[in-house]
């Protein structure tokens, strides 16, 4: 069974408040206003000065639980939104293979599901552990990217895009946060992503709730839980409202989702339920037994959601 | 919701004044806004249906569910809602 070994969060110190950003990337009055008023959004991190190495460094740099356990990882994972984020022949995922003295692991950068892809990596690393058959062998994935370009500063109408990261060590040993099930629906339509026409990005607003609502009740189908038996979410951190929502759909309280993020990171990419899941750990909302999803959507459009027991 | 503690307002100016908020945002003349009409079919973005909620707890000095925009999604039923607010008890009858 696929389980989460350990995982570490990192926000750069820069905090940036959103008028800041609007102003830079030419957002309307109205639209900062209701980010701030209704989207919970106040500021994002940023590290101007520091590279997709350095963001990775810092959240492995926290993951204590990878020293002295080098040897065991297998493979090193990134898991990305942005498909091309440096010039090549420049490779950050190596470049961080090798700082941490993990030359006999296989590098990867998983992209497929955009946003969502964080979920992706750890279903994939744990099936590919699983596959090795070693019970003490690792995957380390990474989450999080650099807010480098205008179009991925914003998503007009939605959020700010930030720089938190995440480690995560994978195991395929059960044990505890074991993963319980996984549900992913790609939504091809959608394809042309931040170059959706009006009228489709329209279509896609209509169907957000309903389809992210559904990829969570199926991911729940599969661990063979109902909804009143989950104890926690660990959201994206597009923005508050989309939440609150959702909630009032499925009918679950808001007060069980980690939403305390959403205010000082905005959306971090693959970043955000592993940066959640810190936040919960670190405010003892997670206990032992108690079951929580993770939940990502990909523009793309890849909705996805994972359940786990701590 | 608590009852408003402002005055409330007359409902022929609310109407108007609604017609010219969602006018604004979608950058059209007022006299093409149909009340009867859901926002979504004009093409009112939801970032800017939240921006009217938030117009309209300013102008009324009310606090408002922020799904209002949804739950009374065109001008005529908006405004309907937003008079009940002043009755002593104010009757729901959100789609």
């Amino acid at each position: 069974v696929t389980a989460i070994e350990a995982v570490s969060a990192y926000l750069p110190p820069a905090a940036i408040p959103i008028e800041e950003l609007g102003a830079r990337l030419d957002v309307d009055r109205a639209q900062l206003g209701v980010f701030r008023r209704f989207y919970g959004l106040s500021e994002v991190r940023y590290e101007p000065d520091g590279s997709l190495t350095d963001l990775m460094l810092a959240a492995a740099g926290k993951l204590t639980a990878l020293r002295g356990r080098e040897c065991q990882v297998r493979y090193v994972l990134q898991a990305r939104t942005v498909q091309a984020v440096v010039p090549y022949p420049v490779n950050p995922l190596h470049e961080v293979r090798q700082r941490l003295g993990l030359q006999h692991a296989a590098a990867f950068t998983v992209t497929e599901h955009a946003c969502a892809s964080g979920l992706l990596a750890v279903d994939l690393a744990g099936r590919l552990l699983a596959a090795d058959g070693d019970p003490d062998a690792l995957a380390l994935i990474f989450v999080g990217e650099k807010a480098f370009t205008p179009i991925v500063q914003l998503i007009a109408n939605t959020t700010f895009m930030g720089e938190g990261s995440a480690a995560v060590l994978v195991r395929a040993g059960g044990g505890h946060d074991r993963m319980l099930g996984y549900a992913s629906r790609t939504h091809g339509q959608f394809h042309s992503s931040l170059r959706m026409s009006p009228e489709l990005a329209a279509e896609f607003e209509l169907m957000y709730l309903d389809a992210l609502a559904e990829v969570i009740l199926a991911a729940l189908e599969t661990a063979g839980l109902t909804l009143a038996e989950l104890d926690l979410i660990l959201p994206h951190n597009v923005n508050r409202l989309s939440w609150v929502r959702l909630c009032k759909k499925i009918g679950y309280p808001p007060e069980r989702v980690v939403l305390d993020n959403m205010p000082i990171t905005g959306h971090c990419f693959c970043a955000d339920a592993f940066i959640n899941y810190q936040t919960a750990r670190d405010q003892d909302r997670l206990a032992p037994g108690d079951r929580y999803l993770m939940a990502a959507v990909g523009l793309g459009a890849t909705f996805s959601a994972m359940v786990f027991e701590h | 919701m608590a009852a408003p503690q402002g005055t409330r307002p007359d409902p022929v100016e609310l109407r108007a004044w609604l017609t010219n908020r969602v006018a604004e945002y979608l950058r059209r003349p007022a006299v093409e806004i149909d009340p009867g009409r859901q926002l979504a079919e004009y093409g009112l973005e939801s970032v800017y249906a939240l921006a009217l909620c938030g117009d309209i707890e300013d102008h009324l000095d009310i606090r408002l569910d922020e799904t209002i925009v949804w739950d009374y999604p065109t001008i005529d039923r908006l405004g309907a809602y937003l008079d009940r607010l002043w009755d002593p008890q104010p009757a729901a009858d959100a789609e």
